[in-house]
């Protein structure tokens, strides 16, 4: 059989509704795809026939009706893809990731120092005889404004460095200026008071003698103080939020970027001065994980990236091992499976060995929950993601773009044991079919994002082996 | 199995498929598949079990997202990634050397890896750029003027709030990309004191470079050091509130984290500032050793060291001294500068001719103090200088003197720079020089900052006796 004319194939083009977002990634994927577009091509010449054998019986009467005939279809159809247009820009709207993490918050707790009055810091500051009239303006003397310019300017660290010690007033007193403090300025001259007096005793030896350490507790109470809110079910969707907010009440005031590092710092001197039992420190990681689905923390990812990395290796490595399945296991069940788990997965981006395969074992426990199954059945995950009906006309493929990002994460970063062949076989038979059999005229939400997604993690794939 | 290059073609094809625009509907969709962009590229290069490194071309398509991404998550995400990669993949780094045993001095190997992509382009003869055959035409890549242009843009910082978290992220990487290369070469220098390891940095041929405005360089980067506090104000009430200064086609969530992002990134911005002139001031030091040496050529072109260009501005811009050195961290080099600058006004009587380079820089802190010991020769120093201007640069010094002398790592610069003295002698002499200065002028008003020396040096004085 001879190919079709030029002018029959322009004729078909015209039935098809108009091509959408095609990408040119297929031009890459002449191989893989090659039995996608020879199926395509029996199909095209199956439609030619037809057409052929249509018009091979018409009479110049019948033509002019079919002429109509098909231009009322043809309006017919551009109305049709309008409306599926409309539709699909209204669909649109999936959310972005983002929970609402921080609500109200609560008043400041009263904190009382402890002697600050009496401290022997600033013993010889009262004592000393210099020139009262070089200092005469400096009127209260050794009170709370005056150990504040000291801190600010930076005299607070090295008086405690050169003497090696810090008593408990001063270090209470410094650790709640961290915490509350309004004063951006001294918050933040709290903050690098306390990492630099904790970096000291990470070493062998510890250099200076902390009269006073803080607790879990006080950390705790200070998330709590922010307004952090521990169940994401009582969650309003982002946008909602974010237009009615009012400066200043919700979400967390800014100490929170100096809690974080102040915690990545505890978390550094675990030799001497144990701060966080082990179970404190996995319910710690948790909720560092679950301030990255905080939009207002978006631009500080970085300090919770260190301060993850810092937790992640206080961990020993038995620990580890328990710690990292059970901090795996609450996350993926507490976090709504939409791109908020994908934002979790994607967050845990450190190049650690634990990072990786945190990453993965987090990814697989969101699987096991979305497929009903164990996580150590990785052929069973897989089986589910296989059965996956592509063609259907309700397939959920925002749900399949979550299980495919999911599974890419877990396959990329988990060395799968001894199934490790039988799975990517099967996990390359999957993609194939995602790749090959959604149309790139699926307009629908997610489909392409779903193709293209397969198409590269195919190649990427392909190109691994 | 493919050869490496047509595989890592293919990843490059492949990966910057997914940023391929054409047919794209809205402002979300160009956000959404520069993220994915960015994550593919951390899977495949950082995530994975084998990780390979990225093509020139998607280093490139990082760095242009880093440059005009739309929000704080592109500019946030681009930027980690980017640092993360120099991490992972180091363009030069110090090999230590195999036989360990043989060699006691153990001097390493620098390792240039020519083939590794650089964020700059910088026009030398024998850059490794030209050597490569590479056509570099990419737009995002920096030179001399882009880079200082940049810098001006910081200082200045007319931009809305997104652009300068941008300008400011940007430049944070460049400097680290400038450290992480010239840092390798200055250990190898040490042992080997091959000056062309140094002639051929980055940072080098970026100063170096004709088309640069050395000059103002160093001024802007001036000017961002002592406005910190003044620009962080300005941003802050005006322009983060500010709708219209973000993209108006993204959701607003998608910058909503810029209040908490901004005082972070401002100041790790202001330490990159600083980083890159004490950068430029170690390299000084080299020069000028190798130019002792005779190893120089005239392919070195002439430039003034930053030390002078920063005195002048120092001596010519009074108002600038205060801000500068209370910003300026760094206690090594800025005793430098202060001792240089007391340097400038008051020489010791000496036979020591303008011409004879041999010590130019013999003051001490201890020699300086001394001057003020009594009140004939604080009267002579007075003459040339303010008071006021002496009790800053004496209080600034004291505190440098404070952080240097606790390491034992700096004993030997300490004895150079500050002399023979113990701890509680440098408090007394600091006492009595602010007792001598009141003597002569009476109106003399201590700043807090000075008032918190004076009273931190009695009381040391008094814990030590």
């Amino acid at each position: 059989m001879s190919d079709p004319l030029d002018f029959e194939a322009e004729d078909l083009l015209l039935n098809f509704p108009p091509a959408p977002t095609k990408r040119k990634k297929v031009t890459d994927l002449d191989d893989l795809l090659g039995d996608y577009y020879s199926k395509q091509r029996e199909i095209d010449s199956i439609a030619h026939k037809k057409s052929k054998s249509s018009k091979r019986y018409s009479s110049d009467d019948e033509d002019d009706k079919n002429e109509k005939g098909n231009e009322t279809k043809l309006s017919e159809i551009a109305d049709e893809c309008e409306k599926q247009i409309n539709q699909i820009f209204a669909e649109n709207e999936i959310a972005l990731w983002g929970l609402k993490i921080f609500g109200q918050q609560k008043s400041l707790p009263s904190f009382g120092f402890i002697e600050l009055e009496n401290c022997k810091l600033l013993q010889p500051f009262r004592e000393n005889q210099l020139d009262s009239d070089l200092l005469s303006d400096s009127g209260q003397g050794a009170g709370e404004t005056f150990l504040e310019g000291l801190l600010m300017n930076g005299w607070l660290s090295q008086l405690a460095l050169i003497s090696g010690f810090v008593e408990a007033s001063i270090a209470s007193w410094t650790f709640y200026q961290v915490l509350y403090s309004s004063n951006v300025e001294l918050q933040l001259s709290a903050c690098d008071f306390w990492c630099n007096i904790l970096s000291k005793n990470e070493a062998v030896q510890p250099s200076i003698v902390l009269e006073w350490i803080p607790s879990y507790r006080e950390l705790k109470d200070a998330l709590d103080v922010y307004g952090y809110l521990s169940d994401t079910s009582q969650n309003a969707a982002l946008n909602s939020i974010s237009s009615s907010q009012v400066p200043g009440s919700e979400g967390p005031p800014v100490n929170i970027s100096s809690w974080i590092k102040l915690l990545s710092a505890c978390f550094q001197i675990r030799k001497f001065h144990s701060i966080f039992s082990v179970s404190e420190a996995e319910e710690v990681l948790i909720v560092i994980i679950r301030l990255f689905l905080s939009r207002q923390l978006q631009g500080i990812s970085f300090i919770l990236t260190d301060c993850m990395q810092s937790i992640l290796s206080f961990f020993t490595e038995d620990e580890w091992a328990v710690s990292c399945e059970k901090v795996a296991h609450d996350i993926a069940y507490s976090v709504p499976k939409d791109l908020n788990s994908l934002r979790i997965v994607e967050c845990i981006s450190g190049t650690s060995n634990r990072s990786k395969h945190f990453r993965g074992r987090m990814a697989i426990y969101m699987l096991g929950i979305l497929f009903e199954k164990e996580v150590f059945d990785g052929m069973g995950i897989l089986k589910s993601l296989g059965s996956v009906k592509l063609k259907d006309k309700d397939t959920d493929f925002f749900t399949l773009y979550i299980y495919l990002v999911l599974s890419e994460n877990w396959i990329l970063s988990d060395d799968l044991g001894d199934e490790r062949s039988d799975i990517l076989s099967m996990w390359t038979k999957f993609l194939r079919n995602c790749s090959g059999n959604i149309s790139s005229t699926d307009w629908r939400l997610y489909a392409s994002k779903v193709r293209s997604k397969a198409s590269y993690l195919l190649q990427s794939t392909i190109s691994e082996r | 199995m493919d050869d490496p290059r047509t595989n890592s073609q293919r990843l490059e094809g492949n990966t910057l498929a997914i940023l391929d625009f054409s047919g794209i509907r809205e402002a979300r969709d160009i956000h959404d598949d520069r993220l994915s962009f960015l994550e593919a590229v951390r899977a495949v290069s950082l995530a994975s079990i084998s990780p390979s490194p990225p093509t020139w071309k998607m280093f490139d398509a990082i760095l242009q997202i880093l440059r005009d991404g739309l929000s704080l998550e592109l500019a946030v995400a681009s930027f980690q990634l980017l640092t993360d990669l120099d991490k992972r993949y180091p363009r030069v780094y110090v090999r230590e050397s195999d036989n360990l045993g043989t060699n006691s001095g153990g001097a390493g190997e620098l390792v240039v890896n020519k083939e590794a992509w650089s964020p700059f382009t910088v026009r030398s003869g024998n850059s490794h750029f030209e050597a490569s055959g590479i056509c570099r035409d990419s737009k995002s890549l920096l030179d001399s003027v882009s880079f200082s242009f940049l810098v001006e843009e910081i200082a200045v910082g007319r931009h809305s709030a997104i652009k300068t978290v941008q300008n400011m992220l940007l430049f944070q990487y460049l400097v680290r990309a400038l450290e992480a290369d010239f840092l390798p070469r200055h250990t190898v220098y040490k042992e080997t004191l091959n000056w062309v390891f140094l002639r051929e940095s980055l940072l080098s041929q970026l100063v170096a470079s004709r088309k640069m405005n050395y000059k103002s360089l160093v001024h802007n980067c001036m000017s961002v050091v002592s406005t910190r506090f003044f620009h962080e104000a300005k941003i802050c009430h005006t322009d983060l509130k500010d709708q219209e200064s973000i993209s108006g086609d993204l959701p607003q969530s998608c910058n909503v984290g810029l209040p908490f992002a901004f005082p972070e990134i401002q100041r790790k911005a202001c330490d990159a500032v600083q980083k890159i002139l004490i950068l430029i001031m170690e390299l000084d030091v080299i020069r000028k050793e190798a130019e002792k040496l005779g190893l120089t050529s005239r392919s070195d072109s002439f430039r003034a060291t930053i030390l002078d260009t920063i005195l002048d501005e120092l001596t010519y811009n009074k108002d600038q001294l205060s801000p500068f050195l209370e910003v300026f961290e760094d206690p090594k080099w800025k005793l430098e500068i202060i001792l240089l600058y007391f340097g400038k006004y008051y020489s010791r009587p000496s036979t020591r001719t303008r011409r004879s380079n041999s010590s130019p820089n013999d003051e001490t802190f201890q020699g300086i103090l001394n001057c003020f010991s009594n009140p004939t020769t604080t009267g002579g120093i007075l003459r040339k200088m303010a008071s006021e201007v002496a009790c800053l640069l004496l209080a600034q010094a004291f505190k440098c003197y404070l952080s240097l002398q606790r390491d034992q790592k700096n004993a030997a610069f300490v004895t150079e720079k500050i002399g023979g003295s113990t701890l509680p002698e440098i408090c007394n002499s600091l006492v009595t020089a602010f007792k001598n200065l009141r003597k002569l002028d009476h109106d003399l008003e201590l700043t807090s900052f000075e008032k918190q020396a004076l009273t931190t040096a009695a009381a040391l004085a008094s814990m030590k006796s």
